[in-house]
């Protein structure tokens, strides 16, 4: 059953493209644009790629939107449902597929920038340990929200909204006036912020950063995690 | 009996969609059910294959009573949905391959089968191509195809040839009535065309609003229609003297001679054409022309409604 949806998750031609291809646009014209006099673009592109990255996850929940909404919102689930088979099984293989392509689209988009914008990445494995966590975390959110919603345009208008907001929030779109709050909002608001304080903490070498940051994304994985497995009960009916 | 279906009540809030509803298949029988949109086809299905609890009553598949999701029982239908199931993105082989799978088999046997299926549904040599390039009566044929490789024992068929060309209707038609002959799968047929289930189904049922308005074979729902057949066969230079013989046959009322025109009555629900026409095949026969009541005459008898191509006057 896993390389079934994988192989419907492969086939999506177009959803690659904008997934790989316009992150990969984004990254070099900012890098570029960004870059001060006198230095190289490699100075910045290691930070806009992971902004754009963490970004580009949530935008990677797509897969698992319309995966659900086609087994489950659709005359599809009368068929998947009829079948002797739990239901709750295609949600996790959509899950499941939906994380390992998307994780795949972040190696491209950072083999990318490594080679051609020449960004370096300290300690690169814990990086992408925290990218897997934002990755798992934005597509168990787009399971509960599509499972919640029932229609995948909703359900994508939600995530577009965090995928805008959390960085926002983080502070990746534009400088946040400088103050507590903002300072707070930066580190803690939303998973996405956390993962960036972690991943921060891993360019600083700054091991209270790593610890909080990945410890918070966890435990929101934790909980939408319980939410997901009680939503899952409603397909089984 | 592979499925019994004993007084079946199902709710939708204050809505009776099954209403004392029952139903009897056998092996190797095809029984069509026939209603308009809305009148507890779909509903009777959803408790067949466990997608739906009863309010009241029982239902028996392989002898074993239901109510609810079972997986050995599953394992063992096999249903085409009314729309069309399959994914458009990914081959046919591949959604033969996923469907299969989900139904246990693996390997060489399920290879095995994708073939012979293909050939059954009438798409081998189609199957690399995805489903988005297939006319609307070669995705039907796929719907099916994905529902029959695991051998079901019961197959149910909700409205299988809804929006295809009569071509493609009469090779799923002729596909049905094949598979119960051949395999002795008992099958459920249900379809607001009426010609579709008088010719492929063993057995009718007529549903209307919930609750059984009629069963039987075709003949026996016809036969339920007050009045007669009126048949007139127009030959050359008629001699009177046929007429007796044709008198003598059984189930025949009435026999007088107009003309060059033999008019005959008969009761209703019975066919007898091939005995006549062997009484008149001295004679050089020029027309034949059949008044018989047929089952849209039955349902509007039975129901006050009219039923064809999915609109209820």
């Amino acid at each position: 059953m896993l390389r079934f949806y994988g192989l419907r998750v492969l086939k999506d031609y177009l959803g690659h493209v904008i997934l790989i291809g316009l992150p990969i646009f984004m990254i070099t014209f900012m890098s570029y644009i960004n870059t001060p006099e006198g230095e190289s673009v490699a100075a910045v592109a290691g930070t806009i790629t992971i902004a754009f990255l963490l970004m580009f996850h949530i935008f990677g929940a797509a897969y698992t939107h319309e995966g659900i909404e086609k087994d489950f919102f659709t005359p599809m689930r009368m068929r998947l449902k009829a079948a002797p088979v739990n239901p709750v099984r295609f949600i996790v293989a959509m899950i499941v597929y939906s994380v390992l392509i998307s994780f795949a689209q972040t190696l491209v988009i950072l083999a990318y920038s490594m080679v051609v914008l020449g960004a370096a990445f300290q300690n690169l494995p814990l990086v992408l340990l925290l990218f897997i966590i934002n990755i798992v975390f934005s597509q168990l959110m787009a399971a509960v929200v599509i499972l919640k919603l029932k229609k995948a345009a909703k359900a994508q208008a939600v995530m577009m909204a965090y995928a805008i907001g959390g960085p926002v929030l983080a502070g990746f779109m534009f400088p946040l006036p400088e103050n507590t709050f903002t300072r707070f909002l930066e580190r803690y608001s939303t998973p996405v912020a956390h993962i960036r304080t972690a991943i921060t903490g891993v360019l600083n070498s700054d091991t209270t950063d790593i610890v909080l940051g990945a410890a918070l994304a966890l435990a929101f994985i934790a909980i939408i995690t319980v939410v997901l497995v009680r939503l899952s009960e409603s397909v089984k009916t | 009996m592979v499925v019994k279906l004993n007084n079946v009540i199902k709710r939708f809030d204050n809505r009776l969609a099954l209403d004392y509803f029952n139903l009897e298949i056998g092996k190797g029988e095809v029984v069509g059910l026939l209603g308009p949109n809305g009148a507890g086809k779909t509903t009777s299905i959803n408790a067949m294959v466990g997608l739906l609890e009863l309010d009241e009553g029982t239902i028996e598949i392989f002898g074993r009573k239901v109510n609810g999701a079972s997986n050995d029982i599953k394992q063992r239908i096999g249903l085409v949905t009314q729309e069309v199931t399959i994914y458009e993105d990914i081959s046919a082989y591949e959604n033969l391959l996923f469907f299969g799978k989900l139904y246990g088999l693996r390997g060489e046997r399920l290879k095995q089968r994708i073939e012979e299926v293909a050939r059954m549904i009438g798409l081998e040599g189609r199957l690399k191509e995805n489903p988005k390039r297939y006319s609307g009566g070669m995705k039907r044929r796929l719907n099916i195809g994905c529902s029959i490789l695991h051998e079901p024992e019961l197959l149910i068929m909700d409205e299988p040839t809804v929006g295809i060309d009569p071509q493609s209707r009469n090779y799923i038609l002729e596909f049905v009535k094949k598979m119960a002959k051949e395999t002795d799968t008992a099958i459920l047929y249900t379809s607001h065309y009426i010609g579709e289930v008088e010719a492929i189904s063993d057995r009718v049922y007529i549903v209307d609003e919930g609750h059984n308005i009629a069963s039987g074979t075709v003949s026996e729902l016809i036969g339920k229609v007050k009045g007669d057949n009126h048949i007139h066969i127009d030959v050359d230079q008629p001699q009177e003297s046929v007429l007796d013989d044709l008198k003598k046959l059984a189930d025949v009322k009435e026999v007088s001679l107009n003309e060059n025109r033999f008019q005959i009555v008969t009761y209703a629900g019975v066919n007898i054409m091939d005995k006549l026409i062997a009484k008149l095949s001295p004679f050089t026969i020029r027309n034949v022309r059949n008044n018989e009541p047929s089952l849209e005459d039955v349902f509007l008898s039975l129901t006050g409604k009219s039923l064809r191509d999915g609109t209820v006057d």
